[in-house]
């Protein structure tokens, strides 16, 4: 990881299309009708990519194992708009052979609101701990 | 909507490898521990386990079955994801209301959430909040 504690971590932008959307309430068995009555999207669907998109970013090792999850909801996602994703990063604590990393994030709108924002924590292996 | 006052609906699901496949790929998280059963036998955990965010939708969707676009538009939840979900798992929701009181026509409701497995392991728990149209959302008549 090259990336400094506090730093404002640019996670690029996301489409939330109907195809994200329904590709994402499929691997969950989720068939609630209310996201394509509201036209939007399940907040969870932009965590996951937030996260994804954090591993991909920092570099996180195989067997980074996902600790904790905060999320707070600021209004609907709705599909049709490209948003923007930010993180920073706390200072991480180590334990034993593992680092406890905690991360903020936000969801942003294109008209600059956020959507959606919150907390991941994940425990990251030391490098004698990856086994790949 | 909701059985008996305060207790959230239950969403019951069983845990596959063809899902958790599935998500890896909607999700873009392609972590060994859920996809490569060589590398997580090597693991604590002993072989492939689903995502914690696959798991923690089950409790999302509990909350979007319980309060509908409350939950979407305004929800807030804090989470620790305990222990994994195994292929073959049967897991559960759990949710009650554990607070619930108005604040100027819209209602603050607290509620403790999580998921066990069928032995009744908790593999997550935390807390939910939502805000609510005063006559809107479970527990009311």
């Amino acid at each position: 990881m090259t990336t400094t504690t506090g730093e404002r971590l640019d996670l690029g932008s996301l489409m939330v299309d109907r195809g994200l959307v329904d590709a994402y309430l499929k691997a969950v068995d989720d068939d609630n009708p209310i996201y394509s009555s509201l036209d939007a999207a399940p907040p969870l669907a932009l965590a996951a990519h937030v996260l994804s998109a954090l591993i991909e970013k920092l570099s996180l090792p195989p067997g980074t194992i996902h600790a904790a999850q905060e999320t707070e909801c600021h209004g609907l996602v709705r599909m049709g708009q490209e948003v923007a994703c930010h993180a920073q990063l706390s200072r991480p604590v180590r334990r034993g052979d593992w680092s406890i990393m905690a991360v903020q994030f936000q969801v942003i709108s294109p008209a600059g609101d956020i959507l959606l924002d919150g907390k991941t924590t994940v425990m990251v292996p030391d490098e004698k701990e990856q086994r790949d | 909507m909701t059985e008996e006052r305060g207790v959230l609906p239950v969403i019951q699901r069983t845990i596959t490898s063809s899902q958790i496949a599935r998500y890896a790929e909607a999700s873009g998280d392609r972590n060994p521990l859920h996809l490569d059963q060589s590398f997580a036998s090597q693991s604590q955990f002993g072989g492939i386990v689903a995502h914690g965010m696959l798991t923690l939708a089950f409790v999302s969707e509990m909350l979007t079955s319980a309060f509908g676009r409350h939950w979407l538009e305004s929800g807030r939840l804090k989470v620790r994801l305990k222990a994994p979900a195994y292929p073959g798992d049967e897991v559960r929701t759990w949710g009650e209301v554990v607070r619930d009181h108005d604040q100027n026509g819209t209602r603050k409701v607290v509620c403790s959430v999580g998921l066990k497995d069928a032995r009744g392991r908790e593999l997550i728990a935390g807390d939910a909040v939502v805000y609510v149209t005063a006559q809107e959302g479970p527990g009311r008549d």
